[in-house]
């Protein structure tokens, strides 16, 4: 019973985790994609997939200014 | 031929006499002496109201960085808006386009970084709102960026112990100010008059004589190649850059073209002197990179003169040397000399097609980006060589039994663990990412990137990521690169290997100029002589050049040997 119970919470728990990162996805989705189909105006073809890349690229920028960001003090600390 | 290789000596002998009086002056705006342009105050004032900046407020190290970082990201957003919405916005004469959102990410980061490695043609792929609000702003405000982060380094090298080391603000709107807007006046003026356009007007209708009727792209051409040359960025208005005779007409504005991208670099070092009071110490370091230019510039000039062996086992007249991909009105030895002057120092324009070059020479060029410190860009230059300093000064220290010392203070882990980690990271982003390269090339072949298989394929895609690794920007331009795993691969290189590099030498600089001041003593080792420039050089060979060796061996050195 107590092997049932464990597997229904560890199934419970994934359920939960995966709705909490697509909704996030979607959160993040849908409001980059605002900004995107700004930034894409001109895009002709796909625009949803043009949306996806500019976020993810404009992210991966953002993401390394980040890593810069912290670099400062790993330096400091290092 | 003499007269060529004339021109070339007297070239860099104008550029040399120009750079010490330059070097006086720019020593002299960042130390906030009487200067020539004082008068432009008010427009620094105004300047520093609108941004609601204390220019006087004296910053420590990481609030350096902090302002460099963010006035950055706020430009890479401003560039990739203008770039993805060129098409709709206005002065755009000839209906150019909007960019892919991967050209855009890829355009942006490359001339907010200083090496402008253009994935499009000026001509077709930017319009003129693009040129001049984004590019031409960027190939300013970059190249202020990395005098400025110079000029930090500079204070923190000062014989005190301090964590103040001036106002980024400050010295940033000083350097776009007095120093490189008054020289792009005058450089822009003098290429207007030797034949450059500097209009707004579309694409004009010409007969040729053969009766054909052609379109020709112009625009202000002549106030970007200005700035893209001051400020080592790079990046040309059109496609073929300074090969096109809209941007270098003729061999008068190709040797003030040579002049204007070497001469803020060369008198970055001899301000160092100037701003430090220790000009022993700019000669031995500007000494170590004239040595090293000039051991990859004579074999460059010497094999592009020589000539193509291929050609004349042909039974062709291969006097005039290797003239594959090089205009006539410059030559052989001029086209070779600017080939290396503009991989040593980062500006990565070219006046003839790299692809073409003789391998040594084309080994010379990598080589040139490898080492990325013998000269090096505007400001960056200077940090890329602080950084063999601070290693060279360590090694020797072991090797003498002496406490390592630079200029007072004592270089300990945490400065050699930076220093380590910066001098590391140029090899690892080129090597790993033309190593991935080569792997997706092998496992699909038919991908289409590699106009040229073997040997030179493989240098085209080295040269590639260490072009974008030294933000140099140049190109073996028989790579299709124009696609997203070239634009997102590159972009990621470009971005990684431009702030890091500044923020190491930043960071120990900030982190030595805190440390307490020992004064110099009969156990100190001297830095400023010609023993501890020949063990910074060898550093350099071994740390930087034997890194790559390996694929050298696979690309040009291979290529060489072919040939015989």
């Amino acid at each position: 019973m107590e092997k049932h119970l464990s597997i229904l919470v560890g199934f419970f728990c994934c359920w939960i985790f995966i709705k909490i990162v697509s909704v996030t996805f979607l959160v993040v989705y849908k409001y980059g994609a605002f900004l995107a189909s700004g930034l894409a105006y001109s895009c002709q073809t796909n625009k949803n997939m043009e949306a996806l890349i500019t976020i993810s690229l404009i992210a991966t920028a953002l993401a390394a200014f980040g890593l810069f960001y912290r670099s400062i003090s790993y330096f400091e600390k290092i | 031929m003499n007269t060529e290789l004339l021109g070339v000596i007297l070239t860099f002998l104008v550029t040399l006499g120009l750079s010490i009086p330059l070097g006086k002056y720019i020593a002299r705006v960042y130390s906030g002496e009487k200067s020539l342009l004082d008068f432009m105050s008010p427009v620094e004032n105004f300047l520093y109201k609108l941004g609601g900046v204390d220019a006087k407020k004296e910053m420590n190290w990481k609030e350096h960085l902090v302002a460099l970082l963010t006035i950055n990201l706020v430009w890479f957003l401003w560039a990739i808006f203008i770039l993805m919405n060129q098409g709709w916005l206005p002065f755009n004469p000839d209906g150019n386009p909007s960019m892919s959102p991967d050209l855009a990410f890829n355009t942006a980061i490359s001339f907010l970084v200083n090496c402008n490695l253009q994935h499009y043609s000026g001509e077709t792929g930017a319009t003129y709102l693009s040129q001049i609000a984004c590019f031409a702003f960027l190939h300013f405000v970059s190249a202020a960026t990395g005098m400025t982060a110079c000029v930090v380094v500079f204070n923190a090298m000062k014989e005190r112990a301090t964590d103040k080391l001036g106002n980024f603000y400050n010295y940033f709107v000083k350097t776009n100010t007095r120093i490189l807007l008054p020289l792009a006046l005058m450089i822009a003026a003098a290429l207007a008059f030797g034949g450059s356009p500097m209009t707004f007007e579309g694409k004009d209708s010409i007969v040729t004589l053969q009766g054909d009727s052609v379109n020709v792209s112009r625009g202000p051409a002549a106030a970007m190649v200005a700035i893209k040359h001051l400020g080592t960025n790079g990046g040309g208005f059109f496609g073929a850059n300074s090969a096109v005779p809209f941007e270098n007409p003729s061999y008068f504005t190709n040797t003030v073209e040579l002049i204007a991208q070497a001469v803020i670099p060369f008198a970055m070092i001899f301000a160092l002197g100037f701003y430090l009071k220790k000009k022993k110490l700019a000669l031995m370091i500007f000494s170590v990179m004239t040595l090293g230019f000039l051991i990859l510039c004579l074999p460059t000039i010497y094999y592009e003169v020589q000539g193509n062996p291929a050609i004349a086992h042909m039974g062709i007249d291969n006097a005039a040397g290797a003239m594959e991909g090089k205009e006539t009105r410059f030559g052989a030895a001029s086209s070779g000399y600017w080939s290396i002057l503009t991989t040593v120092i980062s500006t990565g324009s070219v006046n003839s097609m790299h692809d073409s070059f003789m391998p040594v020479s084309g080994m010379n060029q990598l080589l040139g980006m490898m080492v990325n410190c013998f000269y090096g860009g505007v400001g960056v230059g200077f940090l890329n060589f602080y950084i063999f300093i601070i290693i060279a000064v360590f090694i020797s220290g072991l090797m003498v039994g002496r406490t390592p010392e630079f200029l007072g203070k004592k270089i300990e882990a945490r400065e050699m663990k930076i220093a380590v980690i910066i001098a590391l990271l140029h090899p690892l982003l080129i090597l790993a990412g033309t190593a991935l390269a080569a792997y997706v090339h092998y496992l699909h072949p038919d991908i289409g990137w590699l106009n040229n298989p073997g040997f030179h394929g493989f240098s085209e895609m080295l040269y590639e990521y260490t072009s974008s690794s030294a933000n140099n920007g140049s190109g073996f331009e028989g790579l299709g690169d124009n696609t997203p795993f070239w634009n997102i691969t590159t972009g990621m290189v470009l971005i990684l290997s431009r702030y890091l590099p500044i923020i190491g030498p930043v960071a120990i600089a900030g982190i030595l100029a805190n440390k307490k001041y020992i004064p110099e003593s009969a156990g100190t080792l001297k830095t400023d002589t010609a023993t501890f420039g020949l063990m910074v050089f060898s550093v350099i060979m071994i740390v930087a050049a034997l890194a790559f060796f390996p694929a050298l061996t696979l690309g040009p050195i291979a290529e060489y040997f072919s040939l015989y």
